[in-house]
C-alpha cells in the first residue's frame, strides 16, 4: 500500500500544471455550488419571510374548516378569550384579530374585485409591517369609522386618492346584500401585487357591525422566532378550552404552495448543478485518462514486475481520489468563505426590486444562507464524482496487455 | 221534406246546445295566475328565513303592474330598511340607500337567493309566466290540504327564459287557488317545493296568505306570510320608475 501511495503522489507531481488545473476545476465548481446553494437558500427563505411578515405571522387560529372554504359564516365565536390564552405564552410577540371579506369596490364609474379586511390597528402593527409602507396619508388609528387604507394599485386603478370615497357592496352573515361607503384615509405600497392591487384595510368593529358577525374570522400570532411554531401550536392546541371547532395553523401549513413552489425551484437549481458537475467531472476525467494513457509503458512495466491489474485499478482512483480530495477541501473553503463574506455585506439592488416584487420579495438583498448540509452535499457529490472520473480509465488501465504496453512509446 | 228540415234544425240546435265540457289546463293555469296577480297588486308581506343556526324575518312592501312591472321596499330590519327592487320588463335594478346607488342585476344573477332567502330574484320579480312560457297538462285530480286540485305539469316551451326543467302545481278546483307547485331543474331532481295555505277571501277573490318554500336540500325554509294585499287599485306610472327608488 505505501508504494501505492508513493506511486500516486509521484505521479501527480509529475505533471504539476497539469494537477494543479485539475484540482482548480474542482475547487472553483465546488466553490460555485457551495455558493449558489447558499445565494438560493437565503432568497428562499426571504420568499418565505415576506408573507409573514405581511399578515400570515407564524400562526393562524380559524374556525374548523375555514381555510379550505373560507365563506363569511365560518366565524371564531369567542376571539377574546383565545387571544387571552395566547398572549399568556412568552414566546408570543403579537397578535391580532381579523375579519375578512371578499367585496366589489367602486369609486366613481368605475369597479373592480378586491378584499376588505377588518383589523384592529395596534397589534396588526405589531404584527404585520404594511404600517411601515403607507406612502400618502396616515394609517388607520383606533377608533376610526369607515377609514380605509387601500394598496396603491387599487388606488390607481380606481382613481382615488387619500380623502375621496370608495364604495365596497359585499353579502353580511344572512347572504344578503351589505354596501357601505369608506373614506381613503392612507395608501400602501408593499410592491406586491397581491397586496396593493386587491387589499383594503378598515376598523374591525366597522367591518363586523356591516357584516352582521360577532367573532372574527382569523386570530393571526407572531412568534419570537419562525422556529416556534411547531410547538407553540401544540401547547396551544393544548390550552384552548371552547366549545367551538377550530384549526390551528403553522405558517409551513398556510403557505404550503408556496413551500412547493419554492422546492420545486430548488429541484431546478439542483439539476443545473448536476450539470455543473458532470462538466468537472468531464475535465478530470479526461485529465486521469491522459495520464493514464501517457503512462502506458510505465504500466507495462509495472504488470510485468508483478503488480496485479486490480491493484494497477487502485492506483489511478485513489490518484483521482486524491485530487478530488484536495479540490474539495479548497472549495469548501472558497465557496464558504464567498457565502460568509456576502451574508455579512448583503447588497441592496434597488433596480430588481420591480422583478423581485413579483416573486413576493419586498426590499430584496442578495444574501448567502451557509448551511452544513449544503457543504456535507456538494461535498460528497463532488468526491463520489471524483472517484467515478478515475474508475473508467482505471478500468482501462487494467486491461493493458503487458506486451502491447511494453511496446509503447 | 219536412221531416229533413227538422232533423237539420234539431241537430243544429243540438249542436249549439253541447258547451265545451272539458277545461283545458292551459285555462286552469291562466284563471290562477290572474288570481295571483290582477292588473294591479299591492301588498305589504313579512319573509322569514329559517336555517340551522339562525332566523331572521325581513319585512317588505310591494306594488306590481301586469306582468311587466314591480317594486319592492324593505320596511325592516333597520338595517336593510329602505333598499329597494325595481323591476321593469327584462331588467332588474336594486337601490341600496346606504350607498345612495342603484345597482343593475344582470340577468345572470337573478337565479342567485334574494337577500339570502330561499326564492329568487326571479321568484320575487316574477318573470317567469307559468301561462306563457310553458306547456301545460293535466294530470289527475286529487286532494290536497283538504281541497280538491287540479294536478298540472309544467314544461318550459322552446326558447323560453325559465330556469326550471318542470313544474308540478296543484290548483284548487275552487276558485283557481294555488295550492303546491314542485320545482324541478333540468335534470329531473325536485329543488324547491311551496306550500301555500291560510287561504283567505278577499274582496273579489281567494288568496293564499301563507306560502312556504322548502328547498330540497333541508338547509331550512323560507316563510311569507302575506299581511295586507289588495287587487286593481290604480297606481301612479311613475312609482315604476329608477327615479322613484332614489326618493
Amino acid at each position: 500500500m505505501d508504494i501505492l501511495f508513493n506511486l500516486v503522489w509521484r505521479n501527480i507531481w509529475r505533471h504539476p500544471r497539469r494537477s494543479v488545473l485539475n484540482v482548480s476545476l474542482i475547487a472553483i465548481g465546488l466553490a460555485l455550488v457551495i455558493f449558489l446553494v447558499a445565494l438560493t437558500d437565503a432568497m428562499h427563505d426571504q420568499m418565505l419571510e415576506a408573507p409573514i411578515k405581511l399578515g400570515t405571522g407564524h400562526l393562524q387560529v380559524h374556525a374548523e374548516g375555514y381555510h379550505d372554504d373560507p365563506v363569511i359564516s365560518k366565524v371564531v365565536d369567542d376571539p377574546q378569550a383565545i387571544v387571552d390564552v395566547v398572549r399568556k405564552d412568552s414566546r408570543v410577540v403579537a397578535a391580532a384579530k381579523r375579519v375578512v371579506a371578499p367585496a366589489l369596490l367602486s369609486a366613481g364609474e368605475t369597479s373592480t374585485g378586491g378584499q376588505i379586511t377588518g383589523i384592529e390597528p395596534a397589534p396588526e402593527a405589531d404584527l404585520s409591517i404594511v404600517h411601515e409602507h403607507i406612502v400618502t396619508g396616515s394609517y388607520l388609528q383606533s377608533g376610526d369609522g369607515r377609514q380605509a387604507i387601500v394598496g396603491r394599485q387599487l388606488a390607481e386603478n380606481l382613481g382615488i386618492g387619500v380623502g375621496d370615497e370608495l364604495v365596497m357592496l359585499t353579502q353580511d352573515y344572512y347572504g344578503a346584500i351589505s354596501a357601505e361607503v369608506l373614506q381613503v384615509q392612507g395608501i400602501f405600497k408593499t410592491g406586491i401585487p397581491e397586496m396593493d392591487a386587491y387589499q383594503v384595510f378598515v376598523p374591525l368593529h366597522m367591518l363586523q357591525d356591516l357584516l352582521v358577525v360577532e367573532g372574527v374570522h382569523e386570530i393571526a400570532v407572531k412568534l419570537s422566532s419562525a422556529e416556534y411554531a411547531e410547538g407553540f401550536k401544540r401547547d396551544l392546541a393544548g390550552k384552548l378550552q371552547v366549545e367551538q371547532d377550530l384549526e390551528l395553523m403553522t405558517w409551513r401549513e398556510i403557505l404550503e404552495n408556496l413551500i412547493r413552489a419554492l422546492d420545486l425551484d430548488n429541484a431546478g437549481m439542483y439539476i443545473f448543478l448536476v450539470i455543473l458537475l458532470v462538466v468537472v467531472a468531464g475535465g478530470l476525467l479526461n485529465e486521469v485518462l491522459m495520464n493514464s494513457l501517457e503512462r502506458t509503458r510505465e504500466i507495462g512495466v509495472l504488470r510485468a514486475l508483478g503488480v496485479k491489474p486490480n491493484q494497477v485499478r487502485r492506483l489511478i482512483v485513489l490518484e483521482a481520489l486524491f485530487l478530488g480530495c484536495v479540490g474539495t477541501v479548497i472549495g469548501i473553503m472558497l465557496g464558504s468563505t464567498a457565502s460568509w463574506l456576502l451574508s455579512m455585506h448583503p447588497i441592496y439592488i434597488a433596480s430588481w426590486g420591480e422583478y423581485a416584487a413579483e416573486y413576493g420579495l419586498i426590499n430584496p438583498y442578495l444574501t448567502a444562507k451557509l448551511t452544513w448540509i449544503n457543504i456535507a452535499l456538494s461535498s460528497f457529490f463532488m468526491l463520489v464524482i471524483s472517484v467515478l472520473a478515475g474508475i473508467v480509465p482505471a478500468y482501462r488501465a487494467g486491461r493493458i496487455r503487458i506486451t502491447r504496453a511494453l511496446r509503447h512509446a | 221534406m219536412k221531416m229533413r228540415h227538422c232533423f237539420a234544425v234539431f241537430l243544429m240546435c243540438a249542436g249549439m246546445q253541447l258547451p265545451v265540457m272539458a277545461i283545458t289546463a292551459q285555462e286552469i293555469v291562466s284563471r290562477s295566475e290572474k288570481i295571483m296577480r290582477g292588473d294591479t297588486s299591492h301588498a305589504v308581506m313579512d319573509m322569514t328565513i329559517k336555517r340551522a343556526e339562525w332566523t331572521r324575518t325581513i319585512s317588505i312592501e310591494m306594488w306590481s303592474e301586469g306582468t311587466q312591472k314591480a317594486l319592492i321596499t324593505i320596511l325592516a330590519p333597520s338595517k336593510e330598511k329602505g333598499i329597494k327592487f325595481l323591476r321593469i320588463g327584462n331588467e332588474l335594478w336594486n337601490y341600496l340607500p346606504r350607498i345612495e346607488r342603484t345597482i343593475k342585476i344582470p340577468p345572470s344573477m337573478m337565479l342567485q337567493s334574494w337577500m339570502g332567502s330561499d326564492f329568487t330574484n326571479d321568484d320575487l320579480v316574477k318573470e317567469s309566466h307559468m301561462e306563457k312560457d310553458y306547456d301545460q297538462e293535466l294530470l289527475r285530480e286529487e286532494q290536497v290540504n283538504g281541497y280538491d286540485a287540479y294536478v298540472i305539469q309544467l314544461t318550459p316551451k322552446p326558447n323560453a327564459p325559465v330556469v326550471w326543467g318542470k313544474i308540478i302545481t296543484w290548483i284548487a278546483r275552487d276558485r283557481w287557488v294555488p295550492l303546491k307547485q314542485e320545482f324541478y331543474d333540468e335534470d329531473g331532481e325536485l329543488v324547491n317545493v311551496m306550500t301555500m295555505t291560510d287561504i283567505k277571501q278577499l274582496k273579489d277573490r281567494r288568496f293564499p296568505m301563507k306560502w312556504v318554500m322548502e328547498p330540497s336540500d333541508g338547509d331550512g325554509t323560507t316563510i311569507i306570510d302575506v299581511r295586507k294585499i289588495s287587487f286593481n287599485e290604480p297606481i301612479p306610472e311613475s312609482r315604476f320608475s329608477l327615479q322613484e327608488l332614489r326618493r
